[in-house]
């Protein structure tokens, strides 16, 4: 029982990081991005070429690598796509050409991916870092999945300082909530926008080489299962609630683990999307939406 | 002539499945777009419609009433989670229709005993003449067309450029959008039966990640609103392999690129393009005003 607590804390943890990316871009900057789960995907195969194609490189290293990897790939995005598109057409035009734009930079890199790995799960090698369990009676935790909890707790409460209250992060509420006004106030919009698709999409890379060593594969599409549960998370929660994020992946993931180890385990993601069209028809803005967000 | 004609249409079989498909995928995409739905629900629709025949054609059902009742289905289907859409807008709209789609993947994987797991279905008779195939496909497009017309058409382009204003105006907004969001889904499922009925085979690979990426790509590459747009961009999805033959595996990538700067730099497509093109032309010879906005209109 106590045991499919630890595992289900342990995948919120991973639900966790991979949300909060997909909701700060989409709370500050009206962006709905489809790449986000190849971006975590990128991080994951970026940590096991360069371990396994490298020499041995420290574990805080490689991380260091993937995460810069992938916050330049959500820069190159802002910078080569959502820029251009911003400053064209009427409002639905932009939404839709953004949207469309992420399923396409999703489709370049699963493509380029799947070149690297051959279509094939590889596997991520196991002196990156030597995952060991340690038992408590009959309970059995990983390091890894220590490491997962206490990076995700860090991660989400920085996050929420950052933006209840950073000088930057009251910035980027000022950008979703009037775009025009904030730039008229002095507020760099095109830098907050860099700013936050590089983090976010670090974040997704960070989630994405804890989640490959501990399940200690890699595979092109490893991103698109949590993109949906992100989904869910999102509509669960709110948009930009960091609190509500973290509860909502938390309670999730244990819903999740607690079916597939009493009921049928093919039945989650049927629950999880019953969930969902439940939500939407009965809070479509999710449990706290709060004033900066727009549904 | 027309056996020649009729010798091209069989050798080249398999590359106009792929157009028919496309074109209706494409346009059951764009049915909801121009109502200003923004809809990722098709490739659901697909995998519906496409097990559903499948699993009929295989008990040796006639395949004219299996067409109509996979209409039925996704036109259903659809209707049973319509009322989600009035609650939502534009990025919340994507998600929950893309969580849709997701949701028909993952359940396609678990339901083995209609879906066939991970090998998928095949052996299914391969009833759907080339001919009736093509005669859908026409169906559809005249359908489309027809609709962008008139008044009907009118409150279709006011839909999407103002939900409010539209609304004030005497259009029935939610009506318009159930409509035209049943009309995606009845579209989408078709596709499915289309392919299931002309390849035989139908499995989790052609409803995955690229198969989204290939409807949306058609409509991309057409035009999201121009009526021919999804028929062009089929035809240029589908030869584009013709013509990338050299490039191998990197196929994919440069379409993806292709895309990216479509959606980028030329959002009206290529229909869009030549429109202007001919439409800047046409201007600079003879400018009326009167015929200018009748253009307008129409599209």
């Amino acid at each position: 029982m106590l045991q499919y607590v630890i595992n289900g804390l342990s995948l919120g943890a991973i639900y966790t990081l991979f949300a909060l990316g997909l909701s700060i871009s989409w709370a500050g900057l009206n962006v709905l991005n489809l790449a986000h789960g190849t971006v975590f995907m990128v991080g994951a195969l970026t940590a096991w070429w360069v371990a396994s194609s490298l020499t041995q490189l420290p574990f805080l290293a490689v991380l260091l690598i993937a995460m810069l990897v992938c916050g330049a790939i959500g820069l190159a995005m802002e910078l080569l796509v959502f820029r251009p598109i911003r400053r064209a057409g009427d409002e639905n035009q932009r939404t839709l050409s953004t949207v469309i734009a992420t399923v396409a930079t999703s489709a370049l890199l699963i493509a380029i991916a799947e070149q690297i790995t051959g279509g094939q799960p590889v596997g991520m090698p196991h002196d990156l870092f030597g995952v060991t369990s340690y038992t408590f009676g009959d309970l059995r935790i990983t390091n890894i999945q220590i490491v997962i909890i206490v990076v995700a707790l860090i991660a989400s409460i920085g996050v929420a300082w950052f933006i209840k209250r950073a000088r930057q992060g009251q910035a980027l509420r000022a950008l979703s909530v009037d775009r025009d006004m904030a730039k008229m106030l002095g507020i760099s919009a095109d830098f907050l926008s860099a700013a936050t698709m590089f983090s976010a999409s670090a974040i997704a890379g960070l989630a994405g080489v804890l989640l490959a060593v501990q399940i200690s594969a890699v595979e092109a599409h490893m991103g698109e299962a949590l993109l949906f549960k992100a989904f869910a998370i999102i509509i669960i929660a709110g948009i930009g609630s960091i609190g509500a994020t973290v509860s909502a992946a938390i309670a999730l993931a244990l819903v999740e683990t607690f079916i597939a180890a009493y009921w049928i385990s093919s039945l989650r993601d049927v629950v999880v999307f019953g969930v969902i069209i439940l939500f939407l028809l009965v809070r479509p803005n999710g449990l706290a939406s709060k004033g900066w967000q727009r549904a | 002539m027309a056996a020649r004609m009729s010798d091209w249409l069989i050798s080249n079989a398999p590359l106009l499945r792929n157009v028919s498909v496309l074109a209706l995928l494409g346009y059951s995409v764009q049915l909801a777009l121009r109502s200003g739905v923004m809809s990722f629900a098709t490739i659901g629709f697909f995998a519906l419609g496409g097990y559903l025949s499948a699993n009929l054609l295989q008990a040796d059902w006639n395949w004219v009433v299996v067409l109509f009742v996979v209409l039925i289905f996704g036109t259903l289907v659809a209707l049973v989670i319509s009322p989600v859409l009035r609650r939502l807008r534009h990025l919340y709209l994507a998600m929950a229709t893309l969580a849709f789609t997701l949701f028909v993947q993952s359940l396609a994987l678990t339901w083995r005993p209609f879906t066939g797991g991970a090998e998928g279905m095949y052996g299914v008779p391969r009833v759907l003449p080339q001919a009736g195939m093509l005669v859908i496909v026409l169906i559809v497009v005249f359908a489309v067309w027809y609709t962008q017309r008139g008044a009907q058409g009118r409150a279709t382009a006011a839909l999407r450029y103002d939900e409010l204003l539209s609304a004030s105006l005497g259009v029935n907004v939610g009506r318009q959008e159930i409509i035209a969001f049943a009309a995606s889904g009845a579209v989408g499922a078709l596709a499915g039966f289309v392919r299931v009925s002309t390849a035989g085979v139908f499995g989790p690979e052609d409803i995955n990640f690229t198969m989204v990426v290939d409807a949306l790509t058609v409509v991309v590459l057409g035009g999201t609103i121009l009526w021919l747009g999804p028929l062009v961009g089929a035809i240029v999805v589908a030869t584009l392999p013709l013509f990338l033959a050299d490039a191998g595996h990197w196929n994919l990538i440069l379409q993806a690129v292709i895309v990216l700067i479509v959606v980028v730099y030329q959002p009206g497509g290529i229909v869009g393009m030549v429109e202007r093109l001919i439409g800047g032309a046409r201007r600079r010879l003879k400018s009326d005003p009167k015929k200018e906005i009748a253009r307008m209109e129409t599209r």
